[in-house]
């Protein structure tokens, strides 16, 4: 059975690019959102095997999401993803409980899984951009 | 034309499981192999699945095409090409890869109701010309998209109402095709392909339109951040005049900067600058950068009849705009026309409340200047009344020192040193004593509900208690303040008999005050108590000294009022950059990363042709570098996550990202104000930068340190030393941003020693505030 994946962004041509590539890569994406409150919503109802969160949720505060996603013992695994480098939001993403972090152009379904797969390991190597 | 659409078999499998059509028709092989299907039924689905893979690849091939579009328009873009020039690309290239009979890019006002056609491809036959604007409701494929919000299809305008439909019939187009240019999340206009009568446009050219107009998104979203950098560069400028105003530059050099770097910014024709003497109504041209086509050449003169932009700011007192020269009588205005300048816009110099002159911006020809033209004149015409004040004030101060010498260069030395207000009041009462040979001096601010302070007093700057005047003193000022003349008492039986006694148990024989003018408005008094008499010159003697209060206060205040505007500068500008960052991230970023995962699908799902992969490749690495390029340029300008996360996050992965190692000490205490942590951290990052260029050192501190009202960042290392301010650009833009605040940067850095920067910087800085109180 296939990996589920929530994808928690606000930006509407993201998600669905990235939907589109996880897809076709084999994971099962079960829902999106767009809101930190959507999130928690679809995270109780999906119960997503992991959840992508995006570290700048327009006004929203994605590590917060983080946060409260995997809190009070939910075994769901949360991936932050962003723009920006893994270095300029080391200090801001510790203690979010999620189990990595991807930057959004290195995105793709074997790194999610990876990540899902080994949750207590924080830190994966850098993805080449794009990588097929 | 291109080729018609392909049989059905393999759309219906899309539209049904929504899989890309090569693979669903592989499937449907599989399972009717697996199935044991007839031979003939086998053959059948093979043959769907050659078609489509076909398919597929004339796909790939076209997004490959389109890709080489958006780089050509990319490049039109990045080479500053007018708006135009990108527009008419992207219908060409269009029309090009669509093979319609035309294409056309129409824009929408949502305000107005109403369309404007930006470029079509029709040539001859086009409906309206380029640049009219029509009602929405009248183009039908434009009603249609603008309520649908998605691409929308026409068949044909045969029954269609309205001129715009009549006109098409006319003209022989049939099929028509149109798709919504969405510009940060609402509809910027529209895309339409139109094509010949009779013609069928196959079914998939709705999303290759709808591709299109991503481009033309994104080629906005370049042109806005276009715009943006263009007002940074502004107040890049403005921050060059200030700091030549900061540093007590004469106004003719300023006017000269001001002329120069506003009319690089505004990009107008020309820039003047105007003298206005309201006695004799007649207005001076100090200085113009129109060359042989001034109406006025520099130094000449003409009356205010001839000044159509100085009356309607005498009028207005704020900035004016003036759209055309042709129905304005008077020799000015016709020599304007004359040389084809066009639209114009003023704005007042105002300098001790009266107008006393004005910068004038003026178009070329039809050119129409953008909205913003009138503030940044006035932000300009700011900074130079400063710079005139400023001068006013030097020459006073010039002009007093020639005649009372020695006491009033002390005072003046003082004031220039930036000693605070108290210290400066005092001295001036210790000399006024001295120079008149009496034994006590005050100094006080009258306020508007006729009670007074006392400022400064022979004793210095703490002698006396709760700031309050003297019975005698109060009394005098209360005559002063009624009259605004100077005043005197020295027969004691014409006061009260309170303060007469109050005079002999201080043994007062004779008081004298005069008033202290700020602005044309009583700002203050001198009083001066003697045991005999005073001489009958007192009063006139006293003139010297209440004009150095004056003066004095004029610099403390233009000199607040600088860092107060310096200030208001750094923040416009570091909130536009702070803007543009996020646009970038918001917008174009997103759209690439966007991109370059769908490329990658393109690559997952089918078996591309080597050409095609290669292709592929090529775009993808181009991306990567774009989308690089992009990161590291956001990184520059601005701290995106400073406000977020703070300073200590902030600067540690500064230190981070330092080649050399660096311990970052930062108190865990309360935030600073923005302006003063995006300053702090500016300082810190071009510090690191420059030791990692020139410095050669083992270690690098940064120590940010704070008390109740300043805040003081040191970046030390250990490595050769020898850095100047002059050399660095970078270390001088910094001078300039700490400055800016009210703060002082120094650095250290003998040979051999080491160097070490140090900002400090005043944690109580208003922006907004424009007059702090005395």
């Amino acid at each position: 059975m296939s990996l589920s994946c929530l994808i928690v962004d606000d930006n509407g041509e993201f998600v669905s690019s990235a939907t589109r590539l996880l897809s076709l890569q084999g994971l099962r994406v079960v829902g999106q959102a767009a809101s930190a409150d959507e999130a928690v919503r679809m995270a109780d109802a999906l119960s997503p095997d992991v959840t992508l969160v995006d570290v700048e949720l327009g006004d929203e505060d994605g590590i917060e999401l983080a946060r409260r996603l995997t809190s009070g013992g939910s075994s769901a695994s949360v991936i932050l993803i962003s723009l920006r480098d893994r270095n300029e939001l080391s200090e801001l993403m510790a203690g979010s409980g999620a189990v990595g972090f991807l930057r959004k152009d290195a995105l793709n379904a074997q790194a999610v899984a990876d990540l899902t797969s080994h949750r207590r390991q924080r830190n994966v190597s850098p993805e080449p951009p794009f990588a097929s | 034309m291109s080729a018609q659409s392909l049989p059905s078999p393999a759309d219906a499998a899309e539209s049904l499981s929504g899989l890309p059509p090569d693979e669903a028709a592989l499937q449907r092989v599989a399972m009717l192999v697996a199935e044991g299907a007839p031979p003939s039924t086998v053959l059948e689905a093979v043959r769907a699945t050659a078609i489509a893979t076909a398919r597929v690849r004339e796909e790939s091939r076209s997004l490959a095409e389109q890709h080489e579009a958006l780089h050509r328009v990319a490049t039109l873009v990045a080479q500053r090409a007018e708006p135009k020039a990108v527009f008419t690309a992207v219908a060409v290239e269009a029309s090009r890869i669509l093979g319609v009979a035309a294409v056309s890019i129409i824009s929408h006002n949502a305000e107005a109701g109403t369309l404007t056609k930006i470029f079509g491809t029709h040539g001859r036959r086009s409906a309206v010309p380029d640049g009219v604007t029509w009602p929405a409701s009248e183009s039908p494929e434009g009603a249609l998209v603008l309520s649908a919000g998605r691409p929308v299809r026409i068949d044909d305008y045969a029954d269609m109402p309205g001129r715009i439909a009549a006109i098409h019939r006319d003209r022989g187009f049939g099929q028509t095709l149109a798709a919504p240019i969405i510009v940060d999340g609402t509809i910027w206009g529209y895309l339409a392909a139109y094509g010949e009568a009779d013609e069928i446009l196959p079914p998939e050219y709705e999303k290759r339109l709808a591709d299109f107009t991503h481009l033309i998104a994104t080629a906005i979203s370049y042109m806005q951040a276009r715009d943006d950098l263009r007002l940074a560069q502004t107040q890049d400028a403005l921050r060059r005049v200030a700091t030549l105003v900061a540093q007590g530059a004469e106004p003719k050099t300023v006017f000269t900067a001001v002329a120069v770097e506003a009319s690089r910014i505004l990009g107008v024709g020309a820039v003047s600058i105007v003298s206005y003497d309201a006695e004799t109504e007649t207005y001076t041209k100090i200085f113009g950068t129109h060359g042989p086509r001034a109406a006025v050449p520099d130094g000449g003169q003409w009356p205010l009849a001839d000044c159509y932009e100085g009356a309607l700011m005498l009028q207005t007192g704020g900035p004016v705009r003036i759209d055309d020269w042709t129905d304005i009588p008077g020799p000015v205005a016709a020599r304007h026309r004359e040389q084809g300048l066009g639209q114009t816009v003023a704005a007042p110099v105002i300098v001790d409340g009266g107008i006393w002159g004005h910068l004038a911006a003026f178009g070329d020809g039809d050119e129409i200047l953008p909205p913003g033209c009138e503030t940044r004149l006035a932000d300009f015409a700011f900074l130079m009344a400063s710079a005139i004040s400023n001068a006013h004030v030097r020459d006073e101060l010039r002009g007093l020192a020639e005649r009372q010498g020695e006491a009033l260069r002390r005072v003046a030395t003082l004031v220039a040193g930036q000693a605070p207000p108290p210290v400066i009041f005092s001295a001036v009462a210790g000399e006024a004593s001295r120079a008149l040979g009496v034994p006590r001096v005050d100094v006080g601010r009258c306020h508007e509900d006729g009670s007074l302070t006392l400022l400064g007093s022979t004793g210095g700057p703490d002698d006396h208690d709760d700031h309050a005047f003297s019975k005698i003193g109060q009394c005098l000022a209360g005559k002063v303040m009624t009259t605004g003349r100077a005043a005197r008492i020295d027969d004691w039986t014409t006061v009260s008999a309170l303060v007469a006694e109050a005079a002999s148990d201080e043994g007062f024989g004779s008081v004298v005050g005069a008033p202290i003018m700020v602005e044309g408005a009583l700002w203050g008094v001198i009083v001066v108590f003697a045991d005999e008499i005073l001489r009958d010159d007192t009063e006139t003697r006293l003139t010297d000294f209440t004009h150095l209060v004056a003066s004095s206060i004029a610099i403390v205040d233009a000199r607040n009022n600088l860092i107060a505007s310096r200030a208001r500068i750094v923040t416009a500008s570091d909130e536009t950059r702070r803007q543009i960052e996020r646009n970038l991230h918001d917008g174009i970023q997103q759209r690439l990363v966007a991109l370059g995962l769908d490329l990658l699908a393109v690559r997952t799902r089918s078996a591309l042709p080597r050409e095609a992969r290669e292709g592929l490749d090529g775009i993808t690495r181009g991306l990567e570098a774009v989308l690089e390029e992009i990161r590291v340029f956001s990184q520059g300008l601005h701290p995106a996550l400073l406000a977020r996360s703070g300073l200590g996050p902030s600067l540690r992965e500064l230190a981070r990202r330092s080649p050399i190692p660096v311990s970052v000490t930062v108190p865990t205490g309360p935030r600073f104000s923005e302006p003063v942590e995006t300053a702090v951290y500016y300082v810190v990052s071009e510090a690191l930068a420059n030791a990692a260029k020139h410095s050669r050192a083992g270690r690098i501190s940064v120590t940010v340190d704070s008390d109740a009202t300043t805040v003081c960042a040191v970046i030390s290392d250990d490595g050769v030393g020898g850095a100047a301010l002059g050399r660095s650009s970078g270390l001088i833009g910094l001078v300039d941003r700490v400055e800016a605040l009210g703060g002082r940067l120094t650095l250290q850095s003998p040979v051999g020693r080491g160097t070490s920067i140090s900002a400090e910087l005043p944690l109580g800085v208003q922006v907004a505030q424009e007059r702090p109180v005395l």
